[in-house]
């Protein structure tokens, strides 16, 4: 149930198919066409490199008993603190400061993060977490 | 049970410089040594640290709502409430404002208002958003009276010869002439709405005092720095023309 070690074979895998995610949801954003699409597709390897640290960390601290080794709790990890750094690093673009909004004005802007990164933040964690819990390649070395 | 004091000595090596690897094992040796203390069982542990997070984004979003959402200013000062906007036609004493145009349909531009000194005559152009050949531009002239006198209507518009006309000028290219009372048109007041630009480039409705001969008319307009003002010697009326491109007259009252 434990996966206390990973494989490299296993961990390039799940940032080979994330990578895809992260292409398509590149592509599917209109508003994105022309020079800056490019930009984001040209760092996809960036996002496989990023992908393969986080499985190792996720492992990691996996073994430090810091996070319990169930996809539940994998996936909760992952997503919510991937979600709170984008918010971080991001919000600056969605929400400026001194705007006098209402809060349903303010949830609405929040709402367009949502659908811009938490969407695919949230389809990519939970390819990672369901295939970092899945341990079909260990029962088949077992046996 | 992991016996943390026993991670320690492995993971941490002594290096001459720190490892990013020692780093983290420092910050995730700490984290466990505090969490430890609460609970041994791994899944509330996780359990609070998804809480942590989960609490933390929550309170940047409330954060963010509650003390960076408001702008710090004194109240509107009564005597401004009274002020109207261009489109409630503000009046004085002895002059008036009124939008020059009846109806405008909302796919014309309107050239910029230019002055023939041997006609003595202002002329603006407009035309529709179609493609050339369905283009259909129409040209308004005003006697120095501020009365329109003539219409027409062609296909093109004309090109005229540089000495022909003067263009009106343009008293607000920009909202810094605002801030500077001017003889003319100047802000008297102006209210934060939201910020455009940090650190200080707001946008806002601006109370504005516009003052022909003896009268000063006042009102009010959002988006001062789309707001123009043209005016000149020879003519006894001034076009303002704000953010939507509408026209406005400024000319002494008609009855």
């Amino acid at each position: 149930m434990t996966p206390t070690t990973l494989s490299f074979k296993k961990a390039a895998f799940i940032a080979f198919l994330t990578t895809i995610i992260y292409v398509i949801t590149v592509l599917s954003q209109k508003d994105l066409g022309g020079y800056g699409g490019l930009f984001l597709l040209s760092l996809s390897p960036l996002a496989f490199l990023l992908v393969i640290i986080i499985c190792y960390l996720e492992t990691y601290l996996e073994r430090k008993q810091l996070i319990a080794p169930h996809i539940v709790f994998r996936f909760l990890t992952l997503f919510l603190s991937l979600s709170f750094i984008a918010w971080l690093s991001l919000s600056e673009i969605y929400i400026g400061d001194f705007q006098q909004y209402t809060f349903g004005s303010y949830m609405w802007h929040f709402g367009q993060f949502a659908l811009d990164f938490i969407l695919p933040i949230g389809i990519a964690t939970i390819l990672i977490s369901s295939m970092l819990s899945s341990n079909r390649s260990n029962t088949v070395k077992n046996q | 049970m992991v016996h943390y004091k026993n991670l320690i000595p492995q993971d941490i090596k002594k290096a001459s410089y720190p490892y990013l690897e020692n780093i983290i094992s420092i910050i995730v040796i700490n984290i466990t040594h505090v969490l430890m203390k609460i609970t041994s069982n791994v899944y509330t542990r996780n359990l609070l640290i998804i809480l942590a997070i989960l609490i933390c984004f929550v309170g940047n979003l409330l954060y963010h709502f509650t003390f960076k959402n408001f702008i710090n200013q004194p109240e509107l000062p009564a005597k401004y409430a009274a002020y109207k906007t261009l489109a409630e036609s503000p009046t004085s004493t002895h002059y008036e404002i009124k939008p020059l145009f009846a109806y405008v349909s909302d796919n014309r531009t309107f050239s910029v208002p230019r002055y023939y000194p041997e006609e003595q005559i202002v002329r603006i152009y407009s035309h529709t958003d179609a493609p050339q050949q369905d283009k259909i531009v129409t040209c308004y002239k005003f006697d120095p009276a501020g009365n329109l006198v003539d219409s027409s209507t062609s296909q093109k518009e004309p090109i005229d010869a540089a000495s022909t006309y003067q263009t009106l000028p343009d008293l607000t290219t920009n909202d810094t002439i605002f801030k500077t009372p001017n003889k003319t048109i100047y802000q008297d007041y102006f209210y934060k709405a939201s910020l455009l630009l940090p650190p200080d480039t707001w946008l806002g409705t601006g109370y504005i005092h516009l003052i022909m001969k003896t009268d000063t008319l006042k009102f009010k307009e959002d988006d001062l720095f789309q707001l123009s003002y043209y005016k000149n010697e020879h003519i006894d009326f001034g076009l303002l023309k704000n953010r939507f491109s509408n026209f406005y007259i400024v000319k002494a009252k008609s009855n």
